[in-house]
């Protein structure tokens, strides 16, 4: 019973950089599908943060900062064009969507390839830190702070409730006086740049490591995606999701050390269970306690035929 | 007052400069012109009605003073500069607001949270806490008791609307636009609504009125502008004119023609459809009806009078299969059996006809022709399907009707409105071999159009003696079609009449009791 | 104030116009990224002689070409029916790994005539991808689950599970030499190479045939009517009382099924064994093919011409990377990607202006 315990802690402190990763990305995918872009381009944005942060890591000495601000900047960028260009035009969110995560996968390994190359000749380079204990418990709690202050942002004041309304319903909240451009702008601003500090914090944090199967083969900003779908977009509730998530995946690695199962069918673990966490979430009351909004993903054209 | 091939002007002008004239307007849609060279001026200070049937611009003219719609040619002059109104975020910084008949109100938000959302003067870390006060004070002014932290969802049409009107006024507007905005709305609710719109005149506002309803705009207007057809055919004082001319100016010649004369009686036969104590929820789990019990025999058209919102969608979706019948039963009666509460798929392999209230959504697809549309029904096809023989039959849709369209094949999306709802109303007067239920089966047609699709419903059911239930929310229809009228309201049959012994006042009581 | 405002066309312009613009800029934002962030080292020149040999070199990419067809056209049941089936990976290899299993552990297949043993091997490829699609398209029609991160996760659930079985010590299926790998299909299932070609007889029959009865299907059937009617309006297709939800487990289920085909044929005519890890030896024909079908407008007989360009395209990302020296199989699958997504990316937006006039307002 104590060893259960001792490992089950173990495995709370050792997965705190995940958590924070997931959190981060879930929150921000959270914030931006909230103003009704359907984010489809998260898995790449998380290979891309990544390994920009890698890339920062290598070339700057693990300077953090940069390490953090590189991917924050570079997929908010992506992201308020994405957010531009679905709401002026009517195009497809979802199609602009994978179309960016194949395109950030590509760049993703041609970026990534140089510094991989340049930290095989630094022999005790690691990219990233090692957190100690009270840097992860700070971790956790900074999370959970950032929670606190997302649900005010979101639900009390007037740049959140525009943010929800150019989500439910554009052209209603058009009518209503607000600009949904600049709402989503601010919502993509903001929830793409957590995209990105997220991934920096994968990088940094917890994998410390870049190659294919670790950043662009990963899945990994899939997980995020149902951990934001399954917590209902909500602040706290995500944190909830996160959480649970990210003593998954990190536990699927001791499962096999405990029950023996093979390394390859613990990979797939995760994605069994996001998969039954999005089918409990539709399946369930939950899909209108925490609905999402009603305008995710739908195209906004303004002019339309009369009848 | 001079007639001309031109518009028609008072001969008393008034020698303010107009808050907004609108030059030259110009407006297409695919397969039609909604607004064709209009000019007209508005004043400060009055309550001027848009007058016109169904396709004359009316709507699509105010949508275009609210930003919603950009003109294709023309001017806006707003206090004599000339502006462009791209949306309605420019539209409400110059002081226009618009309350459509349909509430924009988004559902999941509180009554709070969407009144704070125009509001420049509040800042953007505002709690929606900050709205309330000034709310209260419009609510009294208006008379109405809206919980301001309740979810748009959970409030009635009435309210709902009232909430618009008094979001208008929050946001200090000079320029209000009703668009059809108090035609639904009970006698009483309305009849309070037009003192405040008069105090609002006496304070400089302008109230631009659409309606349909010539008897509306002669009870509370100063002014009355005509279209038709997208043509401006002439502004007038509501003071120096009557009805008779009104009347005239809407149909022009045409005005002979267009009698809303009464179609034939029907010969009622046995039972088709049989409903009974149907009790049936909304989308948001409240009851839209309450025991209904009706029933629509063979050779008669059972028209079903009420105001939008009380249960009619859910009662057509209901009878059709397409929502959940909480308690009660609907039975029909065909090919010598009885069919209770059929599936959707048996009620078309019957041969139950549906023309659905939004007959874009739920009708047709637009991205297909008129073939696939007949294809896709029950019974026109088997699991391989025969393309020469469906063209012929869409063919003889087409020429019935005389739809517009270059083929049977041409996808819908490129057919005007009016073809588009023709191609649906064949579609389901063919499949219609037992009954058809019809809700505002001639919505967006024009007038010669809509009498001709109610005398093909009249005559089929006549001749092949099916039983057609009408939904409609225009009483002239109602009235022209109907063998016995009943009246709906907040989800219960509150009336039901024979045609002859019908009388038109008691009936309008009725629907906003 | 500039303002830009979008109004519906009154006719669209001829179809063809976008994917071609799509490709033509796709290839050189393409161009760009890779000059730059190559730091320089991948030239414009060398891009477009890459393309221009893969374009070039039927013989070379025929095998790509007509799986990617064949994946093309599958993906455009589900695509025309409102149902973005990501999945195909995951359909593609569940099929090669059924066959895979079946071969080695029991006689069902092999011991029937070379001929005969050859359909049943398609046709367990289709059950295997139906079955695969249908788990998704059952979640999708009748929970309502997104199918986009379904299918995709599904994908790597796949490759997982493969991943795992493969290498199971001690089962039939198991490279004798313990390599990372499964035993190589018996002769008599793999198909034979047109000498001077990369294809074979069977590959080209399959591929025609799939591409007939899908075009058969979509087309001539009350079913097809059905999944296309789902993909234009569900609430037609409900009103009329077909079953929504089982609508678009089928779109799904049968895309599936048809790119398990296609998996098969890349089994039993490229490659006649599983390499292990699937995810990083797959070539990716599941992804490739969405480009294929979008590129092709969802019009059957564009398929082929999208599907020749994609291949080129694929291949380009090797030969850019043999020019180079550096053929290392992820900066390869990166190259790919990049051309992927920017063609994806640019005929996203382009297709706008097919339906839509855009208009700058003073």
């Amino acid at each position: 019973m104590d060893v259960a315990l001792t490992g089950f802690l173990d495995i709370l402190i050792s997965s705190g950089g995940l958590f924070v990763a997931f959190y981060l990305m879930a929150l921000g995918h959270s914030i931006v599908e909230k103003s009704g872009i359907l984010n489809l381009a998260i898995d790449g944005m998380f290979a891309l943060s990544a390994t920009l942060a890698f890339f920062a890591d290598v070339y700057y000495g693990n300077d953090l900062l940069k390490s953090f601000l590189l991917p924050a900047v570079v997929i908010a960028l992506f992201g308020l064009f994405m957010a531009f260009v679905v709401t002026k035009f009517p195009v497809s969110h979802g199609a602009v969507g994978l179309s960016l995560m194949f395109l950030m996968y590509g760049l993703s390994s041609v970026i990534g390839y140089g510094p991989r190359i340049v930290q095989a000749t630094m022999p005790n380079f690691s990219p990233g830190i090692s957190l100690s204990l009270e840097e992860r418990i700070a971790g956790y709690l900074t999370m959970v702070a950032l929670s606190i202050f997302a649900y005010w942002f979101i639900e009390k004041t007037k740049i959140g409730v525009s943010i929800k309304a150019s989500g439910e319903d554009p052209a209603a909240a058009e009518a209503l006086g607000v600009n949904v451009l600049a709402s989503r702008l601010v919502a993509a601003a903001i929830g793409f740049s957590m995209i990105g500090l997220g991934g920096a914090a994968y990088m940094n944090f917890y994998v410390r490591l870049w190659d294919e199967r670790a950043v662009i083969l990963s899945g990994y900003g899939w997980l995020a995606f149902s951990i934001a779908l399954s917590g209902g977009r909500h602040p706290l509730v995500v944190l909830l999701t996160s959480f649970i998530f990210s003593i998954l995946v990190h536990s699927s690695l001791q499962l096999v050390a405990w029950y023996g199962i093979s390394r390859e069918l613990s990979y797939s673990l995760p994605f069994i269970v996001a998969i039954i966490s999005m089918t409990i979430y539709m399946a369930t009351p939950l899909r209108r306690l925490l609905a999402s909004p009603k305008g995710l993903g739908r195209i906004y054209f303004r002019e339309e035929r009369t009848v | 007052m001079e007639k001309s091939s031109q518009a028609i002007f008072s001969s008393n002008p008034s020698p303010k400069t107009p808050i907004i004239r609108v030059e030259n307007i110009v407006k297409r849609f695919p397969g039609a012109v909604a607004l064709e060279n209009v000019s007209v001026e508005f004043y400060e200070g009055t309550i001027h009605a848009i007058l016109g049937e169904n396709g004359s611009g009316k709507s699509t003219l105010v949508k275009i003073m609210s930003g919603i719609y950009t003109p294709d040619q023309g001017a806006i002059f707003y206090k004599g500069k000339k502006v462009t109104i791209e949306n309605p975020i420019k539209a409400l910084s110059l002081g226009i607001s618009m309350v459509s008949q349909s509430p924009v109100l988004i559902d999941r938000l509180t009554v709070a949270e969407n009144l704070m959302l125009g509001l420049k003067q509040l800042g953007i870390f505002a709690s929606p806490k900050s709205v309330l006060k000034l709310f209260e004070e419009i609510m009294e002014k208006i008379g109405i008791r809206v919980d301001p932290e309740e979810n748009v969802w959970k409030l009635t049409y009435t309210q709902k609307q009232l909430v618009e009107i008094a979001r208008a006024l929050m946001l200090g507007s000079k320029v209000i636009i009703l668009d059809e905005a108090l035609t639904y709305l009970p006698l009483e609710e309305r009849r309070k609504f037009y003192r405040y719109l008069i105090e609002f005149k006496s304070k400089g506002g302008l109230t631009i009125l659409i309606t349909h309803k010539i008897p509306e705009a002669f009870e509370v207007s100063d002014k009355i502008t005509v279209l038709r057809r997208g043509k401006h055919v002439g502004t007038v004082r509501t003071s120096e004119t009557n009805v008779d001319t009104i009347r005239e100016m809407m149909f022009a010649e045409r005005a002979k023609e267009i009698t809303l004369e009464r179609l034939m009686d029907g010969v009622p036969g046995e039972t088709v459809l049989e409903i009974r104590d149907l009790w049936v929820k909304n989308d948001f789990g409240t009851y839209a009806l309450r025991g209904i019990s009706l029933e629509v025999k063979r050779g008669e058209v059972l028209g079903l009078a009420g105001i939008v919102g009380n249960g009619q969608v859910e009662l057509a979706q209901a009878l059709m299969g397409l929502r959940n019948v909480e308690r009660g039963s609907i039975i029909m009666y065909a090919n010598g059996r009885s069919y209770v509460k059929p599936a959707t798929k048996t009620l078309r392999e019957i041969g139950v006809g549906y023309i659905p209230d939004q007959p874009l959504s739920h009708g047709v697809s637009i991205d297909y022709g008129l073939r696939e549309n007949i294809a896709v029904m029950p019974g026109y096809t088997g699991p391989v399907i025969n393309w020469g023989r469906l063209t012929k039959l869409a063919r003889e849709f087409i020429e019935g009707l005389m739809i517009v369209t270059p083929s049977a094949k041409t996808p819908l999306k490129y057919l005007s409105g009016g073809n588009l709802m023709k191609s649906l109303v064949a579609r389901e007067l063919d499949l219609a071999k037992n009954a058809l239920v019809a809700y505002n089966p001639t919505r967006g047609l024009d007038e010669v159009t809509s009498i001709k699709v109610r005398r093909i419903i009249k005559e089929k059911v006549v001749n092949n003696k099916i039983g057609v239930l009408l939904i409609s929310e225009d009483l002239d229809e109602i009235f022209q079609v109907s063998d016995r009228i009943a009246v709906i309201n907040e989800g219960k049959i509150v009336g039901l009449f024979d045609y002859k012994s019908a009388r038109r006042e008691e009936v309008e009581k009725l629907m906003v009791m | 104030m500039v303002s830009i405002v979008v109004v519906r066309r009154v006719k669209p312009v001829p179809y063809f116009i976008v994917p071609i613009l799509a490709l033509l800029i796709g290839i050189g934002v393409s161009i760009v990224i890779l000059f730059f962030l190559t730091g320089y080292m991948v030239q414009p020149m060398d891009v477009l002689i890459s393309i221009w040999t893969g374009l070039t070199q039927p013989n070379v990419i025929a095998n790509i070409f007509l799986i990617l067809t064949i994946v093309g056209f599958s993906l455009s049941m589900s695509f025309k029916g409102g149902i973005y089936n990501i999945g195909g990976e995951g359909q593609f290899w569940m099929a090669t790994w059924m066959i895979v299993w079946l071969v080695f552990t029991t006689p069902i297949i092999v011991s029937q005539a070379p001929l005969v043993s050859k359909l049943v091997a398609l046709a367990t490829g289709f059950a295997a991808g139906f079955a695969w699609g249908l788990l998704a398209g059952i979640l999708r029609g009748y929970v309502g689950v997104d199918e986009v991160p379904l299918t995709l996760m599904m994908n790597y659930v796949a490759y997982y599970l493969i991943d795992w079985l493969v290498m199971l010590p001690g089962r039939p299926w198991r490279d004798i030499y313990g390599y990372a790998k499964t035993r190589s299909l018996p002769q008599t299932l793999q198909y034979s190479i047109i000498p001077g070609t990369t294809v074979s007889v069977e590959m080209i029959l399959v591929t025609i045939v799939i591409g007939v009865l899908i075009w058969f299907m979509l087309d001539f059937t009350r079913l097809g009517l059905t999944i296309k009617i789902h993909g234009s309006n569900v609430n037609l297709l409900r009103s009329a009382g077909y079953s929504v939800p089982l609508t678009a487990a089928l779109a799904l289920a049968l895309s599936g099924g048809f790119i398990g085909v296609a998996g098969i044929v890349y089994l039993c005519g490229v490659t006649p064994s599983i390499r292990i890890p699937v995810e990083t030896t797959t070539s990716g024909f599941g992804y490739l093919g969405i480009l294929v079908t979008w590129l092709s407008m969802l019009e059957l007989f564009a398929v082929p011409i999208a599907a020749y360009v994609v291949s080129s395209l694929y291949n380009a990302g090797f030969t850019l990377m043999a020019i180079k020296g550096t053929q290392q199989a992820g900066v390869t699958a990166g190259v790919t990607n990049v051309f992927m997504g920017s063609v994806l990316l640019t005929y996203a937006l382009l297709i706008t202006i097919s339906e839509y006039e855009i208009r700058i307002v003073w």
